[in-house]
């Protein structure tokens, strides 16, 4: 078991499937460092809708692509980053979903980062284009 | 996931177990767009009873079916949500789309 200022990472490949393994590592990273369980539910799925939007428009479904993930504590700040090495995209580009238009239309888009935001105290992208895409989404500890 | 179907009191029931999430969202979009556009169905009660997670993934497959039903003046209700779902829907601004009851 880590201790809560310990740093914990996973690799992963950008596939689906791999969701669940990535909803557990992030489960246990939250619990070592103390957060509600409520809390914990909220970045277990901000972190599952940030690794969706990976797979989904930096990889565009292909399997082969890397997700690294790492959590860590610092100055009372639960702080998990995402990295991934596909196609970067623009974050402010997306607005939040009208789910009165969406009802009407074919697509609700942005919703998985409407949630993001919703859930978490935090949420940043970074970008250098053509080599890495980085989210970082914090939680407060107190 | 598993995906369960009953036909009961003019609804047509699709019962979800385990947690829907991008990777499971896929089957559940076929269940629901098979029975809506095959098989004519204008009722239906989503059982959340055995569903333990959902994320955006999810949410967008029922808001389709809510989509899909309206158009032809139907019936979505979604029943057994568990509490820390119900927030997912509140946070998501999906609670005044749906019917939802607590016990089904």
């Amino acid at each position: 078991m880590s201790k809560p200022n310990s740093n914990s990472e996973l690799i992963v490949s950008s596939s689906t499937d791999n969701l669940s393994v990535i909803r557990d590592f992030i489960r246990n990273a939250a619990e070592n460092a103390g957060l509600s369980n409520e809390a914990i539910g909220k970045i277990t799925l901000a972190v599952d809708e940030a690794c969706t939007n990976v797979i989904k428009h930096a990889y565009n479904y292909s399997p082969d692509g890397e997700i690294n993930i790492a959590a860590n504590v610092k100055k009372s700040k639960f702080i998990i980053s995402i990295t991934d090495f596909g196609k970067s995209f623009n974050p402010e580009a997306i607005p939040d979903p009208n789910l009165k238009e969406s009802i009407k239309q074919k697509r609700v888009g942005g919703l998985g980062m409407f949630l993001m935001k919703k859930l978490m105290d935090e949420v940043e992208y970074h970008t250098s284009s053509g080599k890495k895409n980085q989210v970082i989404l914090v939680k407060y500890l107190a | 996931m598993e995906i369960l179907t009953e036909n009961k009191d003019d609804f047509f029931v699709i019962k979800i177990v385990g947690r829907l999430d991008a990777s499971t969202s896929n089957d559940l979009e076929e269940k629901v767009l098979e029975a809506i556009e095959d098989n004519g169905v204008t009722n239906m009660l989503i059982n959340f009873d055995e569903l333990e997670y959902i994320s955006s993934s999810g949410l967008r497959v029922l808001l389709v079916a809510a989509k899909k039903l309206k158009v032809k003046s139907g019936i979505i209700k979604i029943c057994g949500m568990k509490s820390h779902i119900r927030e997912v829907f509140e946070i998501a601004g999906f609670t005044p789309l749906f019917t939802i009851e607590d016990h089904c």
